[in-house]
C-alpha cells in the first residue's frame, strides 16, 4: 500500500521532470527571442546586451538549472509580447480560468447525474430520449461552434447576455479577483460556462446511464425488489451509490480536461483566463508564456491523476486488497 | 504469368459487380440496414464524402482564383436574404469569395486532413503496438509508460501543443507552406496511443496462440510472423478504431484552425471559415460562421454515429 503510493508519487515526479525539460527545450531553443524584442535596425551591441540581460549566453546546464529554480517559484521570465513577468500574467489569469472551470464542472455534474439516472430508470420516457439526444449532440458538436451559436442566439440576436469578457469583478486582495459576487459577472459567466459544460454534461449523462443500467441488472437489486423495498430506496440508496464509484473517478479525471478545454471556450468568449493567454502566446510564438503554461497544466494534470488514484484506494476496498 | 493462368485467375475471381452484390448481402450490411439511424449516418457520410471529392467540379466558383473574386462583393448575405445575389447561394465571405464554393473546398480539406492524420497515427500506432507486443521486455515497458502518460492528457491539448511548438520552431516560410503537414503530424501524434495500446494487447494474445507457435517452430522469421500472420488478425480492431477516431480528428483539425494555428485563411478549412465568420458575428453577418459550422456538425455527427455502430456491430460480445 505504502509502496503503491510511493511509486505513484515517483511516477508523478518523473512526468513533471520530463515536462519541465521539454518546456525548457522549447523555451530555450525555439525561435530567437532577441530578434523578436529588438527592431530590425538594432546594432550588434544592442543585441548582445539583450542576450546577456536575458542570460542566453550562459551554458546549457546553468540555464536549465535557472529555469527549474525559477519555475518552482513561479518565475518564468518576461513575456516576449507584453514585456511583463510571465508569473505575474499567469497569476492575474488563474482566477478567471478556475471560476469558469468550476462553474462549468458543477453545472455538468448537477444537471448530468440526475439526467443520467432518469434516462436509466425510465428508459423509454421522452425525458430520457431528450437527454440521450442532448448527450449525442454534446459529444458531436465542436466546443467552439457551440460557443459561436450561443453568442449568435443569446448575444447578438436576442441581446440578452453579454458575450465577451468577464464583466464587473471584485478584487479580493492578493491579486485574486472574482466575478461571482456581481450580477454582471454572472451574466458574463453564463454563456462560456454552458459552452464548456456541454461536452462534460454529455459524457456524464452517458456514463451515469450506462453504470445505472448495469447496476439495475445485478442480483442485489433483484433481491432488494424481492424484499419489497420502495423504488425510491432501490434507485437512490442502492443503485445510484454503486453506480457512482466509476463516475466519481471519471469526473475527477475530467476536471483536467475542463481546464484544458477552457482554452477553446476562453478564445471564443475572449474570457481573460490562462487558456486565452496561452492561445495568444502560441499565435505570437511567445515562448516563455508557452513554457509556463506547459508546466502549469502538467502540474494540474499530474496532481489530479494522483489524487484520483489515491481517492480510488479510499473508496473501493477491492482495489486496496489487490495491492 | 501465362495467358492461361490469367484467364483461370479471372474466372475464379468474382467481377466487381459480383463483389458489390456480395458486399451488400454481407452480414454487416444487413446489420446496417436493420439500424435506421446508422443507415442514415452512412448515407450522409457517403454523400458528404462524394460532395467533397467532387468539390472542384460542383463548386460554382474557384475561390482560390483571384480573378473570380471581387472585393466589392464581400459579406453578401445568402441568396434568399435581403441584399443577397442569386449567383452567391450562401452569400460571400470577407474577401468576396463565394461561401458555397469555399465551404465545399473547405470540407474537402477538412476530410483530407482528418483521413491523412488518422492513417498516419494508425500506421505509427499499429507498428509500435506490434513491436511492443512482440518484443516485450524493457522496450515494451518504456513505450507503454509513455503511452500512459500521454493518455492522461487530452488529445486536443497534445495536438495544440505539438502544433504550437512546431510553428514556433520552424521558420516562417516553412510553416506557411507546410501548415497542412504540420497539422496532420500534430493530430497523428495525439492519436497514436489508442492504436498502440489496443494492438499491443491483441498482439500479446495472438502471440500465445498455436498458429504463431507453429510458425515459430517451422522456422519462420519473427518479422514474417508479425507481418504475415499476426498483422491480418489485428487489422480488424485497428480499422474499427480508425473509424471512431475520424470524427475526433475532424473536430481537432477544425478546433486548431479555429484557434488560428491550423489551416491558413488563404485556403480555409471548415474551422478556419468559422474563425473568419466569428469576427463578423456582431455586425449581423451570421452566415460565414454558421454554414461551415453546420457542415462540420453534420459530418462529425454522421461519422460519430457510424463509428459507434461499427464498433458495436463488430463486437462479438454484444451480438
Amino acid at each position: 500500500m505504502i509502496m503503491f503510493i510511493l511509486r505513484r508519487c515517483l511516477q508523478a515526479a518523473l512526468v513533471l521532470a520530463a515536462v519541465s525539460f521539454v518546456s525548457f527545450a522549447v523555451f530555450r531553443y525555439v525561435g530567437d527571442p532577441v530578434s523578436q524584442m529588438v527592431g530590425v535596425d538594432a546594432t550588434a551591441e544592442q543585441r548582445e546586451q539583450i542576450r546577456h540581460d536575458l542570460g542566453l549566453d550562459q551554458p546549457f546546464y546553468a540555464q536549465f538549472g535557472r529555469f527549474v529554480a525559477g519555475a518552482v517559484q513561479g518565475n518564468f521570465g518576461l513575456s516576449l509580447k507584453q514585456g511583463r513577468p510571465v508569473g505575474e500574467l499567469m497569476r492575474e489569469r488563474v482566477p478567471a480560468t478556475l471560476e469558469l472551470s468550476f462553474v462549468s464542472g458543477a453545472l455538468a455534474v448537477l444537471v448530468g447525474v440526475p439526467l443520467g439516472v432518469v434516462s436509466a430508470i425510465w428508459r423509454r420516457s421522452w425525458l430520457a430520449r431528450a437527454a440521450m439526444a442532448l448527450s449525442l449532440l454534446g459529444i458531436s458538436l465542436p466546443t467552439f461552434f457551440i460557443g459561436v451559436v450561443l453568442i449568435l442566439v443569446f448575444g447578438v440576436e436576442a441581446g440578452w447576455l453579454p458575450s465577451f469578457g468577464r464583466g464587473e469583478t471584485v478584487a479580493l486582495g492578493n491579486g485574486w479577483s472574482t466575478g461571482l459576487l456581481t450580477l454582471d459577472g454572472w451574466r458574463h459567466l453564463l454563456l462560456p460556462a454552458i459552452t464548456l459544460a456541454l461536452f462534460q454534461l454529455a459524457l456524464i449523462i452517458r456514463l451515469v446511464r450506462g453504470e445505472m443500467l448495469e447496476v439495475l441488472r445485478s442480483d442485489f437489486i433483484h433481491f432488494a425488489r424481492a424484499r419489497g423495498l420502495s423504488s425510491f430506496s432501490i434507485y437512490f440508496r442502492h443503485a445510484l451509490r454503486n453506480a457512482l464509484v466509476p463516475v466519481v473517478t471519471i469526473i475527477g479525471l475530467q476536471l483536467g480536461s475542463i481546464i484544458a478545454f477552457a482554452l477553446v471556450t476562453e478564445t471564443v468568449f475572449q474570457w481573460p483566463g490562462m487558456g486565452l493567454l496561452f492561445a495568444q502566446a502560441v499565435a505570437f510564438a511567445d515562448v516563455p508564456v508557452m513554457a509556463a503554461y506547459l508546466c502549469l497544466i502538467a502540474l494540474v494534470f499530474v496532481t489530479i491523476n494522483l489524487a484520483v488514484d489515491l481517492l480510488y484506494l479510499l473508496i473501493d476496498p477491492r482495489v486496496r486488497s489487490k495491492i | 504469368m501465362s495467358s492461361l493462368d490469367a484467364s483461370a485467375a479471372r474466372k475464379s475471381r468474382p467481377g466487381p459487380a459480383a463483389l458489390v452484390v456480395a458486399f451488400l448481402r454481407s452480414e454487416i450490411m444487413q446489420d446496417l440496414r436493420r439500424d435506421k439511424l446508422a443507415m442514415i449516418a452512412a448515407i450522409v457520410t457517403l454523400a458528404l464524402v462524394l460532395i467533397a471529392l467532387l468539390a472542384p467540379l460542383i463548386a460554382p466558383f474557384d475561390p482560390y482564383d483571384l480573378r473570380q473574386v471581387d472585393l466589392l462583393d464581400s459579406m453578401l448575405p445568402p441568396a434568399w436574404a435581403e441584399g443577397g445575389q442569386a449567383k452567391y447561394l450562401l452569400g460571400t465571405d470577407d474577401q468576396g469569395r463565394d461561401l458555397l464554393s469555399t465551404l465545399l473546398l473547405g470540407l474537402r480539406l477538412s476530410l483530407v486532413v482528418a483521413l491523412a492524420s488518422v492513417t498516419l497515427s494508425m500506421a505509427v500506432g499499429v507498428s509500435i503496438g506490434l513491436i511492443a507486443g512482440f518484443l516485450r521486455g524493457p522496450l515494451d515497458a518504456i513505450v507503454m509508460r509513455i503511452a500512459d502518460i500521454q493518455l492522461s492528457f487530452p488529445a486536443l491539448l497534445i495536438a495544440f501543443l505539438a502544433d504550437g511548438i512546431a510553428r514556433a520552431a520552424l521558420p516562417h516560410h516553412v510553416v506557411a507552406e507546410m501548415s497542412v503537414v504540420v497539422i496532420v503530424c500534430s493530430i497523428a501524434l495525439a492519436g497514436w496511443v489508442q492504436y498502440a495500446r489496443t494492438i499491443r494487447g491483441v498482439t500479446l494474445v495472438e502471440c500465445d496462440k498455436d498458429y504463431v507457435q507453429a510458425a515459430r517452430l517451422s522456422g519462420t522469421s519473427t518479422l514474417k510472423i508479425a507481418l504475415k500472420h499476426v498483422l491480418p488478425n489485428v487489422a480488424g480492431p485497428s480499422l474499427v478504431l480508425a473509424t471512431v477516431q475520424i470524427a475526433t480528428a475532424i473536430v481537432t483539425e477544425s478546433t486548431l484552425s479555429y484557434l488560428g494555428v491550423g489551416v491558413p485563411a488563404t485556403e480555409p478549412s471548415l474551422g478556419t471559415l468559422v474563425r473568419i465568420g466569428n469576427d463578423y458575428l456582431f455586425s449581423g453577418s451570421w452566415w460565414v460562421a454558421v454554414f461551415p459550422g453546420l457542415t462540420l456538425v453534420a459530418i462529425v455527427f454522421a461519422t460519430n454515429l457510424l463509428g459507434d455502430w461499427l464498433r458495436d456491430a463488430t463486437n462479438p460480445r454484444l451480438g
